[in-house]
């Protein structure tokens, strides 16, 4: 592991140390100026604390034996930006974690840049970026929609199921994808964004199944270097 | 340039050749009819492409994932195009024909970040074009995602503001007589009530601050919303084993309306009881079904004495009290002060609903679903826009009214008469709701008389309303067969109204 990636996961590891206080403290103290006069100071210190558990995990990341451009950008990501979501849920308890995270983040990024392009790496991982935060959005809804709710959940699990799918069959990844998606968004048509959110992952998850296939039949023609 | 081979001889010993040059052939352009521009298996820098490292996946040949040799050998084509100048056809002639390593003169590699694409095609850029457009929807739709989170779309009915709605029924003794009472109707839902408990006696105190200004002039609305909370208040503590003895307005302290004096008796749970959780104003346009005479003939049998109650169920008496209803709200919009004094208990989000646990929001309206989610996800509205709505929803309720019901009593200014018409009212309220009929207060034309009545005006609106239901109006509403469910309102809990 190089200097900075070692930099990059010691400061992440602190941050999530910072934010868990936060979340901690926020859920002992309840609302008050410090924590932003939150109506529901205990929901949110739990989710401060979830929070710090991705800015953990994420930099962790970084330990691996060979991360790549990929895994170091989205360990930036995962540090910077659960940081900066802490300072809304637990207000300025939250800003030395987020000012830690970030830092982490940015060096996690340098990181990122000395391995490959980020351009490309963000170009290749952009559709699955963009279906985890949409994946993500359904089973946020999922989990407060009372007895309908689990449509969401399952929703979310079959995105992530049609990705591990999609290069051994398509066929099989856009019926998960397609019977996952639907139910939540027709359980909750008059909602707007879920049905809005399953139009963008059909539109989003589909071709990507598809071009996923198609890379794998272009595989045999490739004239190696 | 460097030239690092020639006619047969090994590589020359220069740092560049050595360093650049993994190995070379002689050229056979005779063979090849290929021109050579640049190098050829020059040793390339580390790339990596997303999370794959592709000099490792070079060196697994065959590659476990064939799609990441592709997306090497493209990233490395597009490295030699523009570090080398290649041209396609140079990279073809690579595969087995070996090149001429022509380098440049040592200089520092350009990082993979320096290596812009090749020129576009037409595929790649509807492919970049294709992204682009789908980050664009993806972060809009996360805002509206974030909006209607916030705003609590799919957690209608969650929250502080709604635990008294769920939790009515796990209180004991007086105080789940209280938690009943809280749960009552009341004018622009301003809870003007506190309780104190004291043994077995419960006092119901008026919480004037919680007014509505010039919408009640006259305090009417105010008085008959304690009534409503003293009807739910009996009823539960009937279901809970009490007897009880209500004295209205026993004047011992300017704010205490009423005392409710509990002794043990049986538990009486009555149908009016088991529904005070789930009683709702309901302001969705009704369906076109008539209301039948038993069910009117059921309500009026709830009358209590000192508060009688009128129908206006034929078409005639309808029309004409739609259109004073609407005439009134007209006359109410017009009029500032209460516009503005209605507004004060318009709840725009879901933390006002949440931190203020009282008032009106959009989930009240009667809206259908989908409306009211857009309601909701777009910025709240001003005064202005929700006078336009109160007025066209006005207009839509009083056509769509299956039959207008007028509560009356001797003396609608008597504070016990306006606590005793409450009660009734609240009854009658808590019946619709145990058989599924929609249930709106109907209270434009009594607040614009109070109104006239305070500020000295021409009464508008007393006699045309006295010609349809007779003297005494105290309160009037609208039942029919509604064509949306109406959603839970905000509640204070038993622990802020208790004193």
């Amino acid at each position: 592991m190089t200097t900075t990636l070692n930099r990059a996961s010691t400061v992440g590891l602190a941050a999530a140390g910072l934010t868990a206080a936060a979340g901690v403290i926020e859920l002992a103290v309840g609302s008050n100026s410090w924590t932003g006069d939150k109506n529901e100071p205990t929901t949110l210190g739990a989710l401060t604390v979830i929070l710090a558990g991705i800015i953990a995990a994420s930099a962790l990341v970084l330990i691996r034996r060979r991360p790549t451009s990929a895994s170091s950008l989205a360990s930036a990501v995962g540090m910077a930006l659960p940081a900066l979501i802490s300072v809304t849920t637990a207000g300025r308890f939250a800003l030395p974690g987020a000012i830690v995270g970030v830092t982490g983040g940015a060096l996690a990024f340098a990181d990122a840049r000395t391995r490959g392009s980020i351009r490309r790496t963000i170009s290749d991982a952009l559709p699955t970026a963009l279906l985890a935060i949409l994946a993500v959005i359904y089973l946020a809804f999922g989990a407060v929609a009372g007895p309908i709710g689990f449509l969401g959940i399952l929703g979310a699990a079959a995105v992530v199921a049609a990705l591990a799918l999609e290069e051994h069959s398509t066929r099989l990844a856009t019926v998960v994808l397609v019977i996952g998606v639907v139910p939540f968004a027709a359980a909750t048509w008059w909602s707007v964004v879920i049905p809005l959110t399953a139009i963008l992952l059909l539109a989003i998850g589909l071709p990507q199944i598809h071009s996923a296939r198609r890379s794998l039949a272009r595989t045999h023609s490739v004239i190696p270097l | 340039m460097t030239t690092c081979w020639a006619g047969g001889r090994q590589p020359t010993d220069s740092p560049t050749c050595r360093d650049d040059v993994e190995f070379v052939q002689e050229p056979d352009d005779a063979a090849t009819g290929l021109r050579i521009v640049g190098a050829g298996n020059q040793r390339l820098p580390a790339l990596t492409v997303g999370d794959l490292d592709c000099d490792a996946a070079e060196d697994d040949t065959p590659v476990e994932r064939p799609r990441d040799a592709d997306r090497c050998a493209s990233t490395k084509d597009s490295y030699r195009r523009k570090r080398y100048g290649m041209s396609s056809q140079d990279l073809r002639s690579l595969d087995g024909t070996g090149a001429v390593a022509i380098i440049e003169p040592a200089s520092p590699l350009p990082s993979p970040d320096q290596i812009s694409a090749e020129p576009l095609s037409r595929r790649g850029f509807l492919h970049r074009l294709g992204l682009g457009a789908a980050t664009v929807f993806v972060v809009a739709d996360g805002v509206v995602a974030y909006r209607a989170w916030d705003q609590g779309v799919l957690s209608e009915g969650d929250g502080p503001a709604f635990e008294a709605l769920e939790d009515w029924q796990s209180f004991q003794g007086p105080e789940a007589a209280v938690a009943a009472a809280v749960l009552a109707a009341s004018a622009h839902n301003a809870q003007p009530w506190a309780f104190a408990i004291s043994g077995d006696r419960v006092d119901v105190f008026a919480d004037r601050t919680r007014t509505t200004g010039a919408n009640d002039a006259l305090w009417r609305e105010f008085h008959i919303s304690l009534g409503c909370a003293i009807e739910n208040l009996v009823l539960a503590a009937e279901a809970n084993g009490y007897v009880t003895a209500v004295a209205l307005d026993p004047g011992t302290s300017p704010d205490l309306v009423a005392t409710v004096t509990l002794s043990a008796g049986t538990p009486m749970v009555s149908k009016l009881y088991e529904v005070i959780g789930r009683r709702r104003s309901n302001r969705s346009d009704f369906t076109d079904d008539p209301m039948p005479d038993t069910v009117m003939a059921s309500m009026s049998l709830l009358s209590v004495a000192g508060a009688d109650l009128v129908w206006l169920n034929d078409p005639t008496a309808r029309a004409g009290f739609a259109d004073l209803l609407v005439q009134a709200t007209r006359a109410h919009v017009d009029d500032e002060e209460q516009s503005m004094d209605s507004f004060e208990w318009w709840r725009n989000d879901r933390d006002q609903i949440q931190d203020h646990k009282d008032g009106l929001n959009i989930d009240g309206v009667g809206l259908s679903p989908m409306v009211r989610t857009l309601g909701k996800i777009l910025p709240g509205v001003d005064r202005e826009a929700a006078d336009k709505t109160f007025l066209e929803r006005t207009r839509s309720q009083a056509d769509t009214a299956a039959a207008f019901g007028i509560v009356t009593v001797d003396d609608p200014y008597s504070l016990e008469q306006q606590l005793t018409g409450g009660r009734l009212l609240q009854r009658l309220h808590l019946w619709a709701a145990a058989n599924d009929l929609g249930f709106q207060h109907m209270n434009q034309i009594t607040e614009r008389i109070d109104r006239d009545r305070q500020l000295g005006n021409t009464a508008t609106f007393e006699q045309p309303l006295a010609d349809l239901a007779g003297a005494g109006t105290l309160a009037a509403f609208r039942v029919g067969t509604p064509t949306v469910d109406s959603m839970a309102s905000p509640r204070r809990p038993v622990a802020e109204v208790l004193r």
